[in-house]
């Protein structure tokens, strides 16, 4: 293995942003899973009566919008772009950024949004057309120039598409970004919209949810004998990170440092995990060697825990190859339990959700968490929220095509509510 | 507290060590020079595919990256000698968001005059739909079965921006080696927007594939500078618009036609 640099530029958040099915707002998705509150419930935004799946975790319309600049304002007729767009401005509300220009990037993971199924219908049959303005706001990137524009960032702006890992992997790459001197601060993030015909179609077809139509409450059950499925959920998180000399000079909140980033791909089958965890152990060795932690030092795990036999095996199997016998000793939870899964965007809120828990010293549970799998045999948080001093937790994402993302989040001295 | 700060970061030496080339002019140094908007002449993925049951699930796009990746990898030679964890793949791709065809027979059965019915497409169009489209729609699928097929376990990204995508993954390549994420990284960009003009505005559209292979330059090699965009020479050929796949065919073409190396 590979020596870390030695010299680099260290990474602090100084600002975070959130809409998940708990709410809009950090404040609200924080009590939410500090509460083991369910969100999951009947699908709203269509008739899903004769779905295979008839429930998900939906996230709440925004009342009210920030103002964007015009060339931009058309990517707010999408829900996803709403979404987005409240949480970066409760983020930059939070940091208090100065104008930084070319200095200030921006590198969001976000997924291409679909059509209108009605509308995918007609077109087809007539052969018309989608209109340039709808094309570019189904963009995976749409979400990135959004924000960029509100910001006034000027400079490295990319877009992150690896499914569920996106937003994991944003927020990684924003670090390496200012580590490297592309810029000083940084909006990372994701955001993604998924309770539509068409992904609860397709995600149905490959049998990747829950079919408990009858019990929705009960769905998403992360690491318990009886899961079978995720939920699709939705949401947007984000965070503003920047070199911590910018952010001591300027007197910035600072709410957490992000010490750490790995990367890894499973290399294996395109939906599948490879059962001895190795991809996912990968990623947590990485991410511990860049922040220059052992297992010793972790104190929370925040997991992928999808809530599918396989991702929450496999994920548990990584965690013990990564942790040793540590991981038998580190508080583990997964938030899906409650948020259903955001895919694009869960690992930034799961990342902001790790600041909290830092922050605050509190840990969210595993909710339906009745009967732990035995072939998961973690220090599961189950049903209600531990407390305790965190100094550095681990959050997870992995993704179909096999890549996995883990960051590192450290407690910042004298960070509090 | 981790990661001290001490001093400027140390980059170990990189070169670029195989370059790729599908695009519309040839495959490899033919497509180096000429060339119009059009397909990839000659290309027949089942001579670059060995995955059978994989090659289903690849878009033309996807088919292009993973024949793209491959010859890559074999020009460079060197991959076995490295550990899987230690080999990197950078992609720059367009959204896929499935080939709406495949829904078509679903959707049909769901629209009749009074227009469409959501409910008669859940309870008779979705059996029609192929379990596996969504996965056919993966953005990543060229990480995800180039990876598969080359066991290149290490630091990767997947990046959708467009013609920026192909650029910031030859970059994240660089980077990745030059500051010991990865021995080697497989970085470059996949894209087939023909049939795409009439969405684009009607501009002449071509498809391509180009990947670049960087690694830690061995003593005597050359040592390649970070890349940027204002080292490579005018191409005077219009090979139509090739999305994700713009940059790095474009490198791939200064580097095989001899205006960059």
């Amino acid at each position: 293995m590979h020596s870390p640099p030695p010299a680099r530029r260290r990474v602090v958040i100084t600002g975070i942003g959130a809409v998940t099915p708990h709410g809009v707002g950090v404040d609200a998705c924080w009590a939410g899973v500090i509460e083991g509150r369910n969100t999951i419930g009947p699908i709203s935004r269509f008739n899903a009566a004769s779905f295979p799946v008839r429930f998900a975790a939906e996230a709440p319309e925004p009342e009210t919008l920030p103002e964007v600049p015009p060339e931009v304002a058309h990517i707010l007729l999408d829900l996803k772009g709403r979404l987005a767009a409240v949480a970066a401005a409760e983020a930059l509300a939070m940091a208090k950024l100065p104008p930084l220009g070319a200095r200030l990037g921006v590198c969001l993971g976000s997924e291409a949004a679909r059509p209108d199924l009605a509308e995918l219908a007609v077109r087809m049959r007539s052969g018309e057309l989608p209109g340039a303005l709808e094309l570019d706001r189904m963009s995976p990137a749409a979400p990135t120039r959004l924000v960029a524009a509100m910001a006034g960032a000027l400079g490295p702006m990319s877009t992150v598409s690896t499914a569920c890992t996106s937003s994991s992997q944003s927020v990684g790459e924003g670090l390496l970004r200012i580590r490297r001197g592309e810029a000083d601060a940084m909006i990372v993030g994701g955001v993604d919209v998924l309770v539509d015909p068409i992904m609860v179609t397709g995600f149905s077809k490959l049998g990747a949810l829950s079919q408990r139509n009858d019990d929705p409450a009960t769905a998403s059950r992360p690491f318990d004998l009886h899961r079978d499925g995720f939920v699709l959920g939705e949401g947007a998180g984000f965070l503003i990170i920047e070199d911590l000399e910018l952010a001591e000079r300027r007197g910035a909140t600072i709410l957490a440092e992000l010490s750490g980033f790995g990367c890894s791909c499973n290399a294996y089958r395109i939906t599948d995990s490879p059962p001895d965890g190795r991809g996912a152990a990968q990623s947590m060795e990485a991410a511990l060697e860049d922040a220059g932690l052992s297992p010793e030092d972790i104190d929370y795990i925040n997991a992928h825990g999808t809530s599918t036999p396989m991702n929450d095996s496999s994920e548990a199997a990584g965690i013990v190859r990564a942790l040793g016998e540590r991981a038998a000793e580190v508080p583990t939870s997964s938030t899906k339990s409650m948020t259903g899964h955001l895919v694009a965007a869960c690992g930034a809120v799961e990342a902001i959700f790790c600041v909290l828990a830092t922050r605050d010293g509190v840990m969210p549970p595993t909710r339906n968490l009745e009967q732990p799998d035995p072939a998961c045999p973690l220090r599961h948080i189950p049903n209600a929220a531990l407390r305790g001093p965190v100094r550095h937790a681990l959050t997870n994402a992995f993704g179909f095509g096999g890549s996995n993302g883990t960051l590192v989040i450290s407690r910042w001295p004298g960070a509090s509510a | 507290m981790s990661s001290p700060v001490v001093g400027p970061q140390t980059l170990r030496p990189v070169t670029l060590s195989a370059v790729s080339l599908f695009c519309p002019a040839g495959i490899g140094p033919e497509g180096a020079r000429g060339g119009a908007p059009g397909p990839v002449p000659g290309f027949q993925p089942v001579k670059w595919i060995p995955d059978r049951k994989g090659l289903k699930l690849m878009s033309r796009a996807v088919q292009l990256g993973v024949a793209a990746v491959r010859q890559a990898i074999a020009l460079d030679g060197t991959l076995d000698e490295l550990p899987p964890l230690r080999r990197a793949l950078f992609v720059g791709a367009s959204p896929q968001t499935g080939d709406p065809e495949d829904l078509r027979p679903a959707l049909d059965k769901a629209l009749g005059p009074a227009g469409f019915d959501l409910d008669k497409f859940a309870r008779e169009g979705i059996d029609l739909i192929h379990p596996l489209w969504l996965v056919k729609g993966l953005s990543n699928n060229v990480l995800g079965f180039a990876s598969a097929a080359h066991d290149l376990q290490g630091t990767n990204a997947n990046w959708c921006d467009g013609e920026d995508g192909g650029w910031t993954a030859i970059l994240e390549g660089w980077d990745a080696v030059a500051e010991g994420r990865a021995d080697l990284a497989v970085a470059g960009g996949a894209d087939a927007l023909i049939g795409a003009e009439g969405l684009l505005g009607g501009v002449a559209c071509g498809e391509g594939a180009a990947f670049l292979v960087w690694r830690v330059a061995r003593p005597g090699e050359r040592v390649d500078p970070r890349p940027h965009k204002g080292q490579l020479p005018p191409d005077g050929s219009d090979l139509g618009r090739l999305g994700a796949a713009t940059w790095p065919v474009r490198y791939a073409r200064a580097v095989l036609g001899g205006g960059l190396r």
